[in-house]
């Protein structure tokens, strides 16, 4: 098995694009460099990081793909998924060996797994912009923790930003210690440790108790069903809703 | 800041209202204003019942002086009795939503003095959310049956969705157990908010009237009229008030007895089916006609389009790889978003089996009405197909209507 060794980032991938091309090899697996221990069977490529092949790469793919297939190259990144670098180059290999948009072959392999690859990123964006849950700080500032599957960080700030005009917030992946902080206009991702200490504003606990006591009013005992429940809002994210945590 | 308690009544009695949907508007923030909304609409929280938390779904009031008799709040019941203000209510809506707990308010009420009263006070809440606490977020508000028209068109101008709800599926019924209330009164302003003006410019251009349109929703099982009867209402509200949506919700007995109402909560099923029933009205150009049998019931064996397909087996097998798209919306296994990759990838490639796997078909119910290349992998008799489909091979029915109509689910949860 060739396996290909990367910097996790959209040059890394780039760069190994442009190997795979120039030497005539395909990989069978991509990981993230540092993130494998070795055995003696496979046989591994490191790969360097080279600005100027990446952004060759890059504008072949804005060339035959367009703009869409580089931006959602760049959304399978943030995938959570262990084969996300695979399937991102697979897209990426497809996309320069056809020299077209490939993003319409939906039954063929690669480019399935890539579509729901990149669906379930945007699902669970989409599931946090209801789940986000932000505690208000004495400063004014909002905070929310999250842990979310994948890396989406960077997708749910400009959606907070647009509703919450001008309120500073930050939300905090406390999974992989960064931070989208806004000040209400801009934001910028930051690294950070994985607790934060917060100063809650005077009438934080009531409105959060306010919200609990609404949550079990609106439940309507006779209907239970935990396991739809369970279907449409994991156990996993719970314990940052307060509705859900005890 | 408003006592606990009271909110826990005003939501009491509001939660078996079914709606939480805050989709179909796209109202823009303003800058340094607080909110906007999101078209497909945001889901917040899920009660353990399952159904989603999008809308803050409160009443103002529940001091109705009306005595619907299916109703917990109708003024003969002996329950704790609370309002809250505008003022109230705002706040309490403002804090929410900075907090993402919520996407907006949905305020309902019970009959409070009377329909004018009421419906002016719902009004100035609305009114008061937008213009004192500037708030952007989606709004629907519930209608008043016989309140003044102007005070109906003027909350039609704020808010981004209104309801009134035509509560039972005929007048026979609504006669014998809401007496207060009269269809005249529930339809006349249905009509009112689907005038033509509204749905031409300068208001069209704007999007300023309703934004999300009119939704209506009736109980299921209190009364006698079967599916046929209400479908064929609901096809006729969709084109003649211009609904988005019709909402059903399955009677559950409140704390009382009387002979008019049955004693026992309608079966969820039902309930189930006829969304499902309104989900082929809507998306998949059904007919109410088509839908229901011989007998005017869905059958709650399986979902209403197997059980279509299983009338017309004349008309099957469609070959996937030509099939127009109204063809292959009608195949079991085949849903909205299946048909139009379906239509994408077939441009690009014929399908095999592998490839309609790739791209989420339902094969397990689809290969009896499908060839693909020619191929024909189901089965023919009729008898094995109803064993097959009714989830004779193991298979609960709930769960196997869940995995076709997973758009059903929507429905409960108020994505679309
Ligand atoms: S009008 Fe009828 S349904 Fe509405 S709150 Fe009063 S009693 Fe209940």
């Amino acid at each position: 098995m060739t396996v290909f060794l990367i910097e996790k980032s959209i040059d890394g991938l780039y760069s190994a694009l442009f190997y795979a091309f120039e030497q005539k090899t395909m990989p069978d697996a991509v990981f993230e460099r540092g993130n494998i221990c070795n055995n003696f069977t496979d046989k591994y490529i490191e790969i360097m990081t080279e600005k100027e092949k990446s952004r060759r790469v890059l504008t072949a793919i804005k060339k035959y793909g367009g703009k869409s297939a580089a931006l959602y190259i760049e959304i399978c990144l943030l995938s959570g998924d262990e084969n996300a670098l695979k399937i991102a180059f697979d897209f990426a290999y497809l996309t320069l060996s056809e020299r077209r948009d490939v993003s319409g072959f939906l039954a063929n392999r690669a480019v399935s797994i890539f579509y729901y690859t990149i669906k379930k990123v945007f699902n669970e964006r989409h599931r946090f912009f209801g789940l986000i849950r932000f505690k208000e700080t004495a400063s004014g500032v909002l905070y929310a923790a999250y842990s979310p599957d994948n890396d989406i960080t960077e997708l749910l700030c400009p959606h907070f930003i647009k509703r919450l005009s001008c309120v500073p917030f930050i939300i905090h992946d406390v999974k992989r210690n960064k931070a989208g902080v806004s000040n209400g206009k801009e934001y910028k991702i930051m690294e950070t440790e994985n607790k934060a200490a917060l100063n809650l504003s005077e009438d934080e606990k009531a409105w959060e108790n306010l919200w609990k006591n609404y949550y079990k009013a609106v439940t309507i005992k006779e209907r239970k069903n935990t396991r739809q429940q369970d279907n449409l809002m994991p156990r996993r994210y719970r314990k940052f809703l307060p509705e859900t945590y005890e | 800041m408003i006592d606990e308690k009271k909110l826990v009544i005003l939501t009491e009695g509001a939660k078996y209202d079914v709606s939480c949907s805050s989709s179909g508007s796209r109202r823009k923030n303003k800058y340094g204003e607080i909110g906007n909304a999101c078209f497909a609409g945001i889901c917040h929280s899920y009660t353990q019942d399952g159904r989603c938390i999008s809308l803050l779904k409160m009443l103002m009031s529940n001091d109705c002086i009306y005595d619907c008799k299916y109703c917990i709040n109708r003024a003969t019941n002996d329950v704790a009795r609370a309002t809250a203000t505008p003022d109230e209510i705002c706040e309490l809506v403002i804090s929410f939503y900075r907090r993402n707990y919520i996407e907006g308010l949905f305020l309902s009420s019970a009959i409070v003095k009377s329909p004018n009263h009421t419906m002016e006070m719902l009004y100035l809440t609305a009114y008061k959310l937008r213009k004192n606490y500037h708030f952007n977020g989606y709004i629907h508000l519930k209608g008043i049956p016989g309140a003044d028209s102007a005070l109906i068109e003027a909350a039609g101008l704020i808010v981004d969705r209104m309801s009134f709800n035509i509560e039972l599926p005929s007048e026979t019924s609504l006669k014998l157990l809401a007496p207060q209330k009269n269809k005249t009164a529930i339809v006349s302003p249905m009509k009112t908010l689907a005038l033509d003006k509204y749905y031409e410019s300068p208001y069209k251009r704007r999007r300023d009237f309703l934004p999300a349109g009119q939704t209506t929703q009736m109980i299921i099982g209190a009364s006698p009229e079967s599916d046929a009867h209400i479908l064929k209402l609901t096809e006729y509200m969709y084109s003649y008030y211009r609904l988005k949506r019709v909402y059903y919700s399955s009677y559950i007995p409140t704390n009382f007895e009387t002979s008019l109402l049955p004693y026992s909560p309608a079966p969820k099923i039902r309930e189930h089916r006829l969304y499902q029933a309104d989900w082929l009205l809507r998306y998949y150009g059904f007919t109410a006609d088509e839908i229901t049998g011989k007998d005017g019931n869905l059958s709650l064996e399986y979902d209403p389009k197997c059980a279509w397909a299983i009338r017309h087996m004349e008309l099957f097998p469609v070959e996937v790889n030509t099939a127009p798209l109204d063809m292959l919306l009608r195949v079991p296994g085949i849903g909205v978003r299946t048909a139009s990759r379906i239509l994408i990838a077939r441009k690009h490639a014929k399908l095999d089996f592998d490839a309609l796997k790739r791209l989420r078909v339902v094969l397990k119910r689809a290969m009896h009405f499908i060839t693909c290349g020619g191929k024909f992998i189901g089965s023919k008799s009729e008898y094995d197909l109803s064993r097959l489909l009714a989830g004779g091979d193991g298979q609960n029915m709930t769960q196997l209507s869940m995995f076709e109509f997973d758009t059903a689910l929507s429905a409960l949860n108020g994505e679309l």
